[in-house]
């Protein structure tokens, strides 16, 4: 009796102690999966932005395109009021025109008087006469490469897209004066998305250049593919503000708790799925399958 | 398995419902163990009650990160 009580006992001591093993056991690992692994909710999706100004200053005359469209490079996008640039073409052109003459009559006086002989003229009048033709011929080139500045000034009048993408956030309106390199319309370049996965600091060493990403975008059932392009080489140091006459500024801190910081991961998108509208800004968990051994 | 998942238009990580669920799991296994007498072959019911719920909610939880 006292011998099957003894056994009864160690077999309840046993059960119980194994069962909190193996859930000892799964929780570390759950913990050790959960801390350790190369994944961040915290993606975002990317794109070049290109911020298209005018090259010349004027009255904004007609905006072609509307919001959100799609445009390819060299599509007009908006005209500056052309009346201006047009008087100043026709005035370098007239100006080129008396130059033009100047030139020509300073030529055939040269011509004269290199033709009779050295009684009638004297040397120093026909160097002078020379080198007045010379100064006539340059000032005529100086005047055609102006008739070619104001042919440009007309043609940048027609701003046109740099790149393919999308017309973003148009606020521009027909009336609006704009000034030469005012950022006027926002370009979203159609073929330059990406993801920025901001990972904690402990997590880097797990990620690798070249390893493939899935990217699971917020509340949708769409998956991007992709892999890692490279990883930022600096982020700025958030406890050492440069203080007044350029001196550090260290935060003291003294905390036992101590929050990673979050490194941008560069990652190119391999395949985007049929049917997912992607928008510069989205958000998006990012895992990363480790193809190094640890 | 994902690392979020989206209940009624809102976001959340996945381990979130694993934990309700696993409630729900423990609950029945609970009330079948208590039944078949298996609290009286065991030392400390409330620690075994505990690190029962805490496999059934690791389990599960182990796939989404790897």
């Amino acid at each position: 009796m006292n011998f099957n009580n003894k056994i009864s006992r160690l077999l309840r001591y046993g059960i119980t102690f194994f069962v909190v093993g193996v859930a000892v056991f799964l929780g570390l690992m759950l913990w050790q999966n959960y801390m350790n692994s190369s994944w961040t909710r915290d993606g975002r999706v990317r794109a070049d932005i290109v911020m298209v100004s005018p090259d010349v200053s004027g009255l904004v005359n007609d905006v072609v395109v509307v919001d959100n469209q799609l445009v390819k490079q060299g599509d007009l996008l908006f005209k500056i009021d052309v009346e201006r640039f047009e008087h100043a073409l026709d005035e370098a052109e007239s100006i080129a025109r008396t130059k033009k003459a100047e030139y020509e009559m300073k030529k055939s006086q040269y011509s004269r008087r290199a033709a009779i002989s050295d009684d009638a003229v004297s040397i120093e009048e026909r160097d002078d006469a020379r080198l007045e033709a010379d100064i006539a011929k340059a000032k005529y080139e100086e005047s055609l490469t102006k008739v070619q500045t104001a042919k440009l000034n007309l043609e940048r009048a027609y701003v046109r897209a740099p790149s393919d993408g999308w017309i973003s956030n148009l606020l521009l309106r027909k009336g609006d004066y704009v000034k030469a390199g005012d950022n006027s319309i926002a370009i979203v370049n159609s073929d330059s998305f990406w993801v920025y996965g901001y990972f904690e600091e402990h997590k880097l060493s797990l990620i690798h250049v070249g390893d493939v990403a899935q990217m699971k975008m917020l509340g949708s059932k769409y998956t991007l593919t992709g892999h890692v392009e490279s990883i930022a080489r600096g982020i700025s140091d958030r406890d050492n503000a440069t203080g007044e006459r350029l001196l550090a500024n260290v935060n003291p801190t003294f905390t036992w708790v101590r929050l990673a910081q979050r490194i941008p991961v560069r990652i190119h998108i391999d395949s985007i799925p049929e049917g997912l509208t992607i928008t510069a800004g989205m958000t998006c968990s990012v895992s990363i399958k480790s193809t190094h051994s640890k | 398995m994902p690392l979020d998942i989206t209940l009624f238009g809102i976001q959340m990580p996945t381990l979130l419902p694993i934990f309700v669920i696993a409630a729900v799991v423990q609950i029945l296994i609970d009330r079948i163990m208590s039944d078949a007498g298996i609290y009286n072959h065991v030392w400390h019911p409330g620690l075994f009650r505990t690190a029962i719920f805490v496999c059934i909610f690791a389990i599960p939880s182990l796939l989404i990160y790897n």
